[in-house]
């Protein structure tokens, strides 16, 4: 039975918001109430009784959207499935159903105990797989087994009608093909609310990986040294990494800004085999980087999720979500939102205001944009404290590169040999000027210089260079342009508008950065 | 076609047509004030025209100032201060899916005819997905706006600041439903909206789901009443006879005239929904007093009379141009007792017959193209 909290209810301050600090923005734009659902028929049933009563409905799952899709919806109805967990395979049926509120974590958990399968999904553990598997979904195994969506089979979802009644679809290759194609891929929040993600198959979990770990120190770089080091990671990737006994290895460049001493490069191997006593492969790609200074080390290697603390700010007030610190008598305490305290000890990612970006690489990287990098990531701005910015450039390809999985997805980029995430956290609404600009100024040199697009400057326009940007990573900013639904869709948009006006007539379902009929 | 007024009261009847003491229909005097009319197109913007002279000739309008403003259709004006309100029928507005309502105060305006002008009191943007909104209504006391979106189906409710500048959106409908003309019925798309008399609720045609409603403007745009029309009218505007209680729906995908009792306090409708005339297919405006429907019809403007909601008599027909019969409003104006039409060549004037209601010929008072709506501040 669904659990309505209302502003009234104590939980409503916290549960109101996600993980980016940021929204919803003012109380203004906050929902009207959050409706956490147990069940599909739960679903459904506060589905209908919202359109029925003229509300907009928008849909949570694991919380950690980069924008305000979800929790930006004024005086409307937030769905939250988060209590819809669960990985399995249904007694008398053979194919594997995950829940849209499981979360990636516990869905490896319970693939690989009970069944020794996997799915090759993102390494940020509480992620919801309801938005993440339907926007494509990759993570450590994709360059090795693919995309989430790349393995779905079908899917359950709820829409609503061109009357307004809530109807409940399977869709899959035979069954709502359109929709099926359009659910993997396009994104959250689109076409309906998805019930169960269904796999026929799923890739077995390998035993055991090898980690690896190399620190650079910024004051041992010089800029030239920089270049070397970003250009031959690019390199790498765009020639011997698409080499099928490199797909095991997945590898991240996490380029901290110089306010922070050292960045790194992790990877995460296992031969396409499934073994891992053959590291030829691995110590090849590490050898790349040993001229340029890099330190192996055994330490974890940190996410940006994760290890980022944004600086605080000792400030009297209420409970907030970062922290607050309190002069309490003679002593400096934290006032902290309870729950969002008690998960980060639990180990999940806690949250701060942040901002992303996005872009898909074809090719490594020119001395043009390495000296770009550098340029930003050593760029101070005035009166901010900008040490909680970074670049996560992730090795792509690979099994992702399957082409006629282009036509068969929603996800069109299938070329791509590196996808790079810039994003920046803090904690203090005062400094959300300050970093939105820093990443809006990296992110338009980066796009802007002698390789980019001419008629689309300061974006990853898909050409022969990149391949337009992740709608997993979505970004506001991009609405700038009006040809921003070909740097998220390349040219299956019309095709995607085409199923919206089918299975949404109403457009019941939408935020900033949805398909638009 | 002009009508003798022997002839425009033998078809109508000889009844009820005396005008009543104390009625807004003017008599000949001076007028003096300004007119602002929107207009979309090549020239999308605000014209700022002087009105001077001697009614029922007809002052002399004289364009002032041109403002830019981005595709407006449709102005209320606030009931106490001189503060128009525009409207802004576009599907993107700060890169985000959404119409937006400016706010415009006329200054100056019986200063002479050089001292008027239009000074922006800034904007406000409609919820996500409020696109292409196309009507929208104030409230009697000047405290809210009502606008219909008909692109997005939705109904946003906007507050009315103390300085008469306008707040953030305070209440969102979204509506659902469909029709048999799956060009133009395969969504909501509300068109015409009304206060009622008093304020508190508000009138609404939706144009895709075949539909008239009252929705509550004082508890988040709940809805208080729902009328259905047959399968494929395509309700698009309204107006009401205060006198009679009647309101007066206008199809514009059957082309046909429907009416119903409305409560004018309350906003309450009642069945039945009755047809009363055909060819019917665009705005409409209903006289103060006399029990007469003026509505757009194939070829022209007609008049009605009607007794009761069961019939009307079409009492008088001018032909007008194609353009002219796809005009976006039609507005009475009893200061100046006429009625304007505002058309894609301009702004007709309709002077009427002070007792009768009867439509004198017209004229192009201001050639402003692509004309969508227009406001007096007299």
């Amino acid at each position: 039975m669904s659990v309505v909290v209302s502003p009234r209810d104590p939980r409503y301050e916290t549960l109101k918001g996600g993980h980016n600090f940021r929204w919803p923005e003012d109380n203004h734009d906050a929902v009207g109430q959050i409706v956490l659902c147990e069940s599909v028929g739960d679903i459904a049933d506060a589905l209908q009784h919202a359109v029925s009563a003229g509300l907009r409905p928008t849909v949570r799952s694991g919380g950690h959207c980069y924008e305000d899709f979800a929790v930006n919806n004024p005086g409307g109805v937030l769905l939250d499935l988060s209590l819809l967990s669960g990985a399995n395979r249904p007694e008398g049926q053979s194919a594997f159903r995950i829940a849209p509120g499981t979360q990636l974590w516990g869905a490896y958990a319970e693939l690989y105990k009970r069944y020794s399968v996997t799915l090759p999904g993102g390494s940020c553990g509480t992620v919801g797989a309801g938005g993440h598997i339907c926007g494509g979904g990759y993570g450590l195994l994709s360059r090795l087994h693919g995309l989430t969506c790349d393995w779905l089979t079908a899917v359950d979802i709820l829409t609503v009608d061109a009357k307004g009644k809530v109807v409940p679809l399977t869709a899959n290759a035979t069954q709502n093909t359109d929709l099926f194609r359009a659910c993997r891929g396009a994104g959250g929040g689109n076409f309906g609310i998805i019930t169960s993600y269904i796999f026929d198959k799923l890739p077995p979990a390998p035993r055991e990986i090898i980690q690896a770990h190399s620190q650079f120190k910024w004051a041992d770089l010089t800029e030239d040294r920089f270049v070397r080091l970003l250009t031959s990671f690019g390199k790498y990737w765009e020639t011997r990494g698409q080499d099928p006994d490199t797909w095991g290895m997945f590898s991240i460049m996490e380029l901290r800004h110089a306010a922070n001493s050292t960045f790194g490069i992790g990877v995460q191997f296992l031969n396409p085999d499934g073994s891992c006593d053959n590291l030829d492969v691995l110590n090849e790609y590490l050898d790349r980087f040993s001229d340029c200074g890099g330190v192996s080390t055994t330490a974890r290697a940190v996410t940006p999720h994760s290890s980022i603390q944004p600086p605080g700010k000792a400030t009297r007030g209420k409970a907030t979500k970062d922290g607050t610190e309190l002069c309490a008598g003679s002593h400096t305490v934290r006032r902290r939102d309870w729950y969002l305290a008690t998960g980060e000890e639990a180990g999940g990612p806690g949250g701060s205001r942040a901002k992303y970006k996005s872009a898909y690489l074809k090719r490594g990287f020119t001395e043009a944009e390495a000296r770009c990098f550098y340029k930003h990531l050593h760029r101070d701005i005035p009166g901010a404290n900008i040490n909680g910015s970074v670049v996560e450039i992730d090795s792509y390809g690979g099994a992702i590169n399957r082409k006629e999985l282009a036509a068969a997805t929603a996800v069109r980029q299938r070329s791509s040999i590196l996808k790079m995430q810039p994003m920046t956290h803090w904690s203090n609404a005062e400094d959300d000027a300050a970093h939105s600009q820093w990443l809006r100024d990296f992110y338009a040199d980066v796009f802007s210089g002698p390789d980019a697009d001419p008629q689309h400057p300061g974006t990853p326009y898909p050409g022969d260079s990149y391949d337009g940007c992740y709608i997993n990573y979505p970004d506001k900013d991009m609405l700038a342009f009006d040809y921003w639904p070909t740097l998220y869709y390349g040219d299956s948009y019309p095709f995607l508008q085409s199923v919206k006006r089918k299975y949404d007539p109403n457009n019941i379902f939408h935020h900033a950065m949805s398909i638009r009929i | 076609m002009t009508i003798s007024r022997r002839r425009f009261l033998s078809l109508a009847g000889s009844t009820a047509f005396a005008v009543k003491s104390g009625s807004a229909l003017a008599t000949s005097h001076e007028w003096s004030g300004v007119a602002c009319i929107a207009a979309k197109g090549a020239s999308s913007g605000l014209h700022l025209l002087s009105l001077r002279g001697p009614a029922p000739r007809g002052p002399e309008w004289r364009e002032l100032a041109f403002v830019p403003a981005e595709e407006p259709v449709a102005l209320v004006t606030h009931p106490d201060r001189r503060i128009c309100y525009v409207l802004h029928d576009v599907g993107i507005h700060r890169a985000l899916p959404r119409g937006y309502v400016s706010a415009y105060r006329v200054d100056n305006h019986r200063i002479g005819d050089r001292g008027a002008q239009l000074a922006y009191l800034g904007s406000q943007p409609l919820s996500l997905s409020a696109t292409f909104p196309r009507h929208l209504a104030i409230s009697p006391d000047g405290q809210s706006l009502v606008v219909s979106a008909h692109g997005g189906g939705i109904f946003n409710l906007l507050p009315i600041r103390a300085d008469g500048s306008i707040g953030r959106v305070r209440s969102i409908r979204k509506e659902t439903g469909c029709g048999p003309d799956a060009e133009n019925q395969q969504s909501s798309h509300p068109q015409a909206v009304l206060f009622s008399t008093r304020g508190g609720c508000v009138v609404a045609a939706d144009q895709g789901t075949d539909t008239v409603t009252v929705l509550d403007t004082n508890q988040s745009l709940r809805v208080i009443a729902r009328c259905a029309l047959p399968s494929g009218t395509g309700p698009r505007s309204l107006a009401i006879h205060h006198a009679s209680g009647t309101l007066f729906i206008s199809g514009c995908l059957s082309r046909s005239l429907f009416a119903c009792r409305i409560e004018s306090s309350s906003g309450r409708i009642a069945h039945p929904v009755s047809k009363l005339a055909d060819g019917v297919c665009g705005a409409l405006a209903t006289h103060p007093v006399h029990p007469i429907v003026y509505a757009m019809t194939s070829g022209g403007l007609t008049a009605f009379s009607f007794q009761g909601r069961d019939s009307v008599i079409p009492v008088q027909h001018v032909a007008l141009d194609d353009d002219a019969s796809r005009a976006h409003q039609l507005q009475l104006f009893p200061p100046l007792n006429s009625l304007f039409l505002s058309t894609p060549k301009g702004v007709l004037c309709f002077p009427m017959d002070a007792t009768t209601g009867a439509i004198e010929p017209s004229s192009v008072v201001a050639p402003v193209r692509g004309a969508q709506a227009i406001a007096f501040f007299m």
